[in-house]
């Protein structure tokens, strides 16, 4: 799989959590990436693996988004 | 046509090339010619206690067939006595009262040494000083040029024992020898110097001849470091430049000085911050009259441009200039190959392939043809295929616009740090 491969997997998988209202409430970032904790507000957590550069780049994104939002 | 004068805190010059302290700048019938040729300034090459040079002084460094692109040196300061230089600064000032005439001064690090030269090379009348404290070799290892220059107590106490007894402007001369050079720029300034300039020389070994075995250049079969200087050393010397540009503590002019060989080097050096540039490796390849396509290219330029005088180019471009940590993450450029021009000599896609992130591949076209072509989606934007490509225009960088707002590193670490631990101090690292 391709390095845009694998971010558009990556991307999909955070995109369909925050299509159901899922927002990032915390996050782990180490040698293997960034680990997320995903929160729905019913209560429903999730946790997300993201390896490549872009979607470690892209989920600041959502959380800037996310935080944008909230304000 | 522009107006080209140019004013170094408070030394004025009819244009912004000046020759640098070296070689060039020897002696009056020296500067004297350089002035008729057009040059707008000379720093006169450094004055101290006369030293005694080596027989072989100069190498350079040719490059896939272009000539003197780095240049090394282990000649040092003058080797004439004070008196003949002083008398010919003296005749040189008369003859070209409109010239900048600066002098380089180089002493060893005692108050009673600075406050002497200074009071004797002012009273033949020069418009300026510039302290040296830049020399990587032979005064180095006597506690002065670079020696002193590493160490910013030393910039700043010498700078101030310069400046108790100085009447005209004082420059100081940075060594780029060091990591940063902001810290030995400030030294500068709080030792009260009117200006600085940059850089000196690099520490260099210029080549070893494989056959005999020799450094190059040897004296007698032994070799010493050298001072780097020519086109080769352009980039370092723009960055540092630009990095005391940019530094609010840095508050006074500077003069460029890195290569510079054309007046498109000096514009850009003039854009990151410099008042002017000095120049020396281009005059000693090519003669003093380059100057002359210099000013031609320059007053083009700007009236191309529509500017009215040459001090509009000063810091234009410094703004631009940033941490690592301010550029935006979010802008994307990515390659596109224009077919038609592309000549399919298959360098981008090994460059690509080797060496990048594999995403120029060869394909056919409809019309049964081997293109190359760039899969976007996978293209970093890194411009390696743009920079090794042989045919002008055949590749180019393509901004894609992007959906996302712009976010820095910093800005990205400060929001990551938020969401760890709440807001506060940022725990990540920021650049």
């Amino acid at each position: 799989m391709s390095e845009f491969e694998q971010f558009q997997a990556e991307k999909l998988k955070l995109d369909g959590y925050v299509s159901q209202k899922f927002r990032i409430v915390g996050v782990k970032e180490d040698l293997e990436g960034a680990w997320l904790d995903l929160e729905h507000p019913g209560g429903e957590t999730a946790k997300l693996h993201l390896k490549t550069a872009n979607a470690r780049k892209y989920y600041v994104n959502v959380l800037l988004q996310q935080g944008r939002s909230k304000s | 046509m522009a107006d080209l004068r140019i004013n170094l805190a408070g030394i004025a010059s009819p244009n912004p090339f000046w020759l640098a302290s070296a070689p060039p700048t020897n002696t009056g019938y020296q500067v004297q010619r350089a002035f008729e040729a057009g040059w707008g300034g000379a720093v006169w090459k450094t004055l101290g206690d006369p030293i005694i040079n080596t027989s072989s002084r100069f190498a350079a460094v040719h490059f896939n067939g272009q000539r003197v692109a780095g240049f090394n040196n282990i000649e040092l300061i003058t080797d004439r006595p004070l008196e003949i230089n002083l008398k010919e600064i003296y005749e040189t000032k008369k003859r070209f009262p409109n010239h900048a005439l600066v002098v380089s001064l180089m002493v060893e690090p005692k108050r009673e040494k600075w406050h002497e030269i200074v009071k004797k090379v002012e009273a033949v009348g020069v418009d300026g000083l510039e302290l040296n404290f830049g020399c990587p070799h032979g005064m180095a290892e006597r506690g002065m040029g670079s020696a002193s220059g590493q160490q910013p107590d030393l910039v700043e106490a010498q700078t101030m024992w310069a400046k108790e007894v100085a009447q005209t402007p004082v420059i100081v001369k940075l060594t780029p020898n060091i990591t940063d050079i902001t810290s030995t720029a400030k030294a500068a300034v709080r030792g009260g110097a009117d200006a600085i300039s940059l850089i000196n020389t690099i520490n260099s070994l210029a080549g070893v001849d494989i056959d005999t075995w020799h450094t190059i250049p040897h004296v007698g079969g032994k070799g010493s470091h050298g001072g780097y200087c020519g086109p080769a050393v352009k980039p370092i010397a723009l960055h540092m430049v630009a990095d005391c540009a940019r530094n609010p503590a840095v508050t006074v002019p500077i003069s460029g000085i890195g290569g510079v060989s054309t007046w498109r080097d000096a514009v850009e050096f003039m854009l990151m911050g410099a008042t002017g540039v000095q120049v020396c490796t281009a005059a000693m390849h090519h003669g003093f009259r380059i100057v002359e396509d210099m000013i031609d290219g320059l007053n083009n330029y700007l009236d191309e441009r529509g500017l009215a005088s040459v001090t509009e180019l000063t810091g234009k471009s410094v703004h631009r200039y940033e941490d690592w940590g301010n550029l935006d993450l979010n802008y994307a450029v990515v390659a596109r190959i224009d077919t038609d021009t592309c000549i399919n000599c298959n360098k981008c896609h090994i460059a690509c392939e080797d060496t990048s992130h594999q995403c120029i591949e060869r394909v056919t076209n409809a019309q049964g043809e081997a293109i190359l072509q760039v899969r976007e989606e996978d293209c970093v934007g890194c411009n390696l295929c743009a920079i090794v490509c042989p045919v002008e225009g055949a590749i180019t960088m393509v901004e894609v616009q992007g959906t996302e707002a712009p976010m820095t590193w910093n800005e990205r670490q400060k929001a990551v740090a938020e969401l760890e631990g709440g807001p506060g101090p940022n725990k990540k690292e920021a650049v």
